[in-house]
């Protein structure tokens, strides 16, 4: 079992963001988590992490607590709308993720999973503030993926990407896949998450309303999958 | 290595390529030629104003300085949210802090050495009491350093962090003219105001400005009680950075 999530709750003052939710995840699934603007996303997966301490029922990575550092030995992270250090370069923070996972720098190893995101190399040389948008994620994914954890936990890995971009990344995470790495991933974009994804976690108003495959979801109803994305959310919507 | 040598080392190799960092070249450069331009036009002796003025600058620049450079770098990594995937690494809290604690000290002494060596340059005073006053200064920085990484943590606002640690650092020069004030005014109040002189930072302590001017009378001995204080309050700000860091949410 990778991960275990039981009867999770979190407040932030009065506002419930997270309601009552139960999930497990076992080694080598690729998981999808989607959910509208607010729905909880962020802090599931903040909490999987070990970013979020405070809150009510339990978080277990490979048996051991969220928080636990043994726990995050086994678990690569790569936040929403993240820009690496400015005047570092892309090899230095590289270096110091893996340093910080227990690594060392294998310049070939980093060039051959930064040409599978389509990173050049001589970019990787240059400091992080002359990047694109798109070659920060790129680099971001690039830290998450070279120290080899067991599981990976994106937050909206295709963020921002041009068309061209995106491409390559689901490619770079149809590739861990097939490694049997475990994948914990939310998007708003369901067609790219029905590609890469075993399985679908809908959150709506921090529960849980929908854990099947992307055919079971479609089995909802409407032309595409975010119709029936819309379905599920309306027969769940609270007064 | 260890975790906190591994922070502490990336920090530097980030500072070092920051422009904010290399403002200190024109930022010794104004020093100096406010000291002599002081000496110019003070009223008093033209060596005297010069080097009044380069002991007061250099501690006020320092301190300038590396508080602006810890404000910013500990709020861009916030901000960026590069933190998150830092922390969310196999490393305690309180070890980042450290990390970035020594990385951002010895910065601050590297700056500080730079300014002992200019006084020496200009014959500001004689070298044993500058550098017991610059000695004194770098503990001055440390505390500041430490008290810039708390206030930063804690706010997560650039102008209110600038805010905090400026306070942090004009109560702290005038614990020591608040308790004088008291102490004229009711000497019932001496033992409370004594309490709250070394409760709340007294950073006046960590100078030895008198002993450079006057060319009286100082010893390396002179630097034990400073700097213990230091270290107590250095201690009791990382034990509040760490209390508050391993409860907060990111």
């Amino acid at each position: 079992m990778s991960i275990t999530i039981k009867r999770l709750s979190k407040f932030y003052g009065k506002t419930q963001a997270l309601s009552e939710i139960n999930l497990n995840i076992q080694t080598g699934e690729s998981v999808g988590l989607v959910g509208l603007n607010g729905a909880g996303k962020t802090t599931l997966l903040k909490t999987i992490v070990g970013l979020i301490i405070n809150f009510d029922g339990e978080v277990l990575i490979n048996d051991l607590p969220a928080m636990d550092r043994m726990a995050r030995l086994s678990t690569s992270f790569l936040p929403e709308d993240f820009s690496p250090p400015l005047y570092l370069t892309g090899y230095d923070f590289v270096s110091y993720m893996l340093r910080l996972s227990g690594g060392n720098l294998n310049q070939s190893e980093v060039d051959e999973f930064a040409d599978t995101l389509e990173l050049q190399v001589n970019v990787l040389s240059q400091p992080i503030r002359t990047y694109s948008k798109g070659m920060r994620q790129k680099l971001g994914l690039l830290a998450a993926m070279l120290p080899d954890t067991e599981i990976i936990i994106l937050d909206e890995p295709l963020s921002g990407l041009d068309p061209g971009a995106r491409v390559v990344v689901k490619d770079a995470l149809g590739t861990l896949r097939k490694k049997g790495k475990t994948l914990f991933f939310s998007s708003h974009i369901l067609t790219d998450l029905e590609e890469i994804a075993d399985r679908l976690v809908i959150i709506h108003e921090g529960k849980e309303i929908f854990d099947g495959k992307p055919e079971e979801l479609r089995s909802y109803g409407g032309r595409t999958l975010e119709d029936a994305f819309l379905h599920v959310i309306r027969s769940n919507r609270t007064s | 290595m260890s975790r906190i040598g591994i922070v502490c080392i990336y920090t530097l190799q980030e500072v070092r390529r920051d422009r904010l960092f290399w403002g200190f070249v024109p930022l010794m450069l104004f020093v100096i030629a406010f000291t002599f331009f002081m000496r110019e036009t003070s009223i008093v002796a033209g060596a005297e104003a010069l080097n009044r003025s380069y002991i007061a600058l250099s501690a006020l620049a320092a301190a300038v300085f590396i508080v602006l450079l810890v404000v910013s770098s500990m709020y861009r990594e916030i901000d960026s949210k590069a933190i998150f995937m830092v922390i969310t690494k196999p490393i305690a809290r309180h070890e980042y802090i450290l990390g970035k604690f020594i990385a951002f000290s010895l910065i601050s002494a590297g700056i500080i050495i730079i300014f002992f060596a200019g006084a020496l340059v200009l014959g500001v005073g004689p070298a044993k009491p500058l550098a017991v006053h610059y000695i004194l200064c770098l503990f001055e920085q440390l505390v500041m350093i430490m008290a810039a990484l708390a206030i930063t943590l804690g706010l997560r606002s650039l102008p209110s962090s600038i805010l905090g640690v400026a306070g942090f650092y004009i109560i702290g020069h005038s614990t020591k003219k608040m308790v004088d004030i008291g102490m004229h005014m009711a000497s019932a109040w001496v033992p409370a105001l004594k309490v709250f002189y070394y409760l709340f930072p007294s950073l006046s302590l960590f100078s030895a400005q008198a002993a450079v001017l006057e060319q009286g009378p100082v010893s390396w001995t002179d630097i034990f009680f400073p700097v213990g204080y230091a270290a107590l309050y250095l201690a009791i700000l990382f034990l509040i950075i760490v209390i508050d860091i391993r409860k907060r949410d990111f």
